[in-house]
């Protein structure tokens, strides 16, 4: 069978190419779609997931990390009250204007964390340490970030809100979502650089006791406090990620381009196989007329359809990992979980299978006593 | 020995309102060791005989036997099992399957009745040998002449060794000298015991006949033989 198929596939080689490409066109583009969607999603949510060992307390109306509405300082203290809270660390996000020594300016997220433990702090540090934000003006920017800060390195100074500070440490694709980009400092040079009062904060980042159920910690922060919420950092994940998909059309835009793809795969294929189909009508008919059943055809036909969905996602999926390779050197980083690979494997099969329905009805319905009028 | 039997099949049509009689109740029986031909105009009904032979279509009425076997009523499924194991066909432009070499043609049947891959090797070169076609056994049928792909389509045929092969209008595309060549396989196939069914409407076979029926305007009727 596969044998008989290949030969098909062979035989003519300009439809099987044709049928290939729908394959790999519907595999790179909803791969590349998607890979880009999964960096967006991952940059929405970055400051969380990489701090998912706290508990994050924010303001009751907070339900986005990205838009955090201040919180009283005094608070940390009521939190550390809670039977399991270990430590309350707070953290501040705040806005700036950057300026460069080559004239050009820039937004900048400020992102103030408290000394020694820095919690909230930069994370996939390249360069530096932590505890280099210890020293005067220091902050530490993202390696892909240079070109908006002026194409500024470690160890060169420039000013935030008319303030001098250095570049002390560096991380690598630690990337903020929409928004200018992630400068981490202490929460004191934080305030001072961002002008915000000394009495405020965006969240605390709650280290626990682990002999506490962090549930339950959760639920009585929720319960005793007034005036903040607190999340797992899981939750705070998911509802920030779904606050600006809701808010900004993300999701449809790229759901309707993943969407099209899919269509495009499948019409290409379908059509292509159904025309191949059309040339080698007598063929098929000759087989039923000398004992293939409709099974054995159908089968014949589905092979194909699986030699094109094997080849095509191989080059499909290698396209997209070039891709994701080559997008990666400007910091646009994102991985495919061994689920999604699976998944796009299985969505390329159902293209591939979908695609042979037209050829299969036409082959079903073909007599095979049309073979002596062929 | 009878290896298939009309009792008055009829085959008609209904094309709209109208209804095509293709084929007017026949009675008749296809008998191994002999070489039948079919002979009438176009139209007249001669393929019609030939599918349903070939339990390919079904009488619109009458029955249909094949190796006492009643076909009328049979699924596709269990027709398609009768056609692969019990009939052999020939076509008139061969029907060589484009993509697939001489040998995997005749490998084809073979395949589809599951016989293991060494014993299939074998009995292909045994039914391409004896149409004088192994030396071209690698070929495409693009690469083969007329007389030599209908050669390999009677090995094709012959190869399950079933009891019935009917031919439709085999030589038509032929030259003289490679109809004479098929002709002489197909009455040898005859002559070793095999029902063979020709299809034409070329006087030049009747010498390779056993006997002759004739189809005028969808009745059968048994002609003598000149």
């Amino acid at each position: 069978m596969l044998k008989t198929a290949f030969r098909f596939i062979l035989f003519d080689k300009a439809k099987s190419i044709g049928a290939l490409s729908g394959v790999v066109i519907a595999v790179f583009l909803i791969g590349q779609q998607s890979g880009i969607f999964i960096f967006l999603t991952d940059a929405m949510s970055a400051l969380v997931r990489n701090n998912s060992q706290y508990i994050w307390v924010v303001d009751p109306k907070t339900t986005n990390v990205n838009a955090m509405a201040p919180i009283d300082i005094r608070l940390g203290r009521e939190l550390e009250s809670i039977p399991g809270v270990k430590k309350a660390y707070p953290i501040l996000i705040a806005g700036g204007q950057a300026k460069f020594p080559n004239g050009i300016s820039s937004g900048v997220t400020l992102i103030g964390v408290q000394a020694p433990a820095f919690a909230g702090g930069p994370w996939n540090l390249k360069i530096g340490q932590p505890q280099q934000l210890l020293q005067e003006g220091a902050v530490i920017t993202d390696y892909f970030d240079r070109k908006s800060l002026g194409l500024s390195n470690v160890g060169d100074y420039f000013e935030i809100n008319g303030r001098k500070v250095f570049i002390a440490g560096q991380t690598k694709g630690v990337r903020a979502f929409g928004a200018p980009v992630y400068t981490f400092t202490t929460i004191e040079r934080a305030r001072a650089l961002s002008r915000q009062s000394p009495f405020k904060a965006s969240a605390f980042l709650i280290e626990w006791e682990r002999s506490h159920d962090s549930t339950a910690i959760i639920s009585s922060i929720n319960q005793n406090l007034i005036g903040v919420r607190a999340w797992a950092s899981k939750d705070f994940t998911a509802s920030t990620v779904g606050t600006v998909l809701r808010s900004s059309g993300i999701a449809i835009s790229f759901g309707t381009l993943i969407l099209f793809a899919l269509i495009s795969g499948f019409v290409i294929i379908g059509l292509t196989l159904y025309s191949a189909t059309v040339d080698r009508i007598r063929d098929y008919g000759t087989l039923k007329a000398i004992g293939a059943t409709n099974g054995y055809i159908r089968r014949l036909i589905l092979t194909q359809a699986l030699v094109f969905a094997l080849v095509g996602f191989a080059i499909g999926f290698g396209l997209v990992t070039a891709f994701r390779l080559g997008v990666a050197n400007v910091g646009t980083l994102f991985s495919f979980q061994p689920w999604m690979v699976l998944a796009f494997f299985i969505l390329t099969l159902g293209i591939a299978a979908g695609g042979t329905l037209f050829a299969i009805r036409r082959i079903a319905k073909l007599e095979p006593a049309s073979v002596f009028r062929l | 020995m009878k290896v298939a039997e009309l009792i008055g099949a009829e085959k008609r049509y209904a094309v709209g309102d109208q209804i095509i009689t293709a084929l007017e109740p026949a009675t008749l029986s296809i008998n191994l060791g002999e070489l039948c031909l079919i002979i009438g105009p176009s139209g007249s009904g001669k393929t019609t005989l030939l599918s349903m032979l070939g339990c390919v279509i079904y009488p619109s009425a009458g029955e249909l036997f094949l190796k006492g076997q009643r076909i009328n009523g049979l699924s596709e499924e269990a027709l398609a099992h009768l056609r692969l194991h019990h009939i052999g066909f020939v076509f008139q432009n061969f029907n060589l399957i484009a993509p697939l070499t001489a040998e995997e043609n005749v490998a084809m049947p073979l395949n589809l009745q599951k016989i293991p891959e060494k014993e299939v090797r074998l009995k292909v070169a045994e039914a391409l040998g004896l149409v004088g076609m192994l030396d071209r056994r690698k070929n495409l049928p693009g690469q083969l002449s007329g007389g030599q792909q209908q050669r390999v389509a009677i090995a094709r045929a012959l190869v399950t060794q079933p009891e019935m092969i009917l031919c439709d209008e085999p030589t038509a595309a032929l030259d003289s000298q490679s109809l004479a060549l098929v002709m002489k396989e197909l009455r040898q196939l005859a002559d070793q015991g095999k029902a063979v069914v020709v299809v034409t409407h070329d006087p030049r076979l009747s010498p390779f006949a056993d006997r002759i029926l004739a189809v005028n305007n969808g009745f059968v009727t048994e002609q003598k033989l000149t």
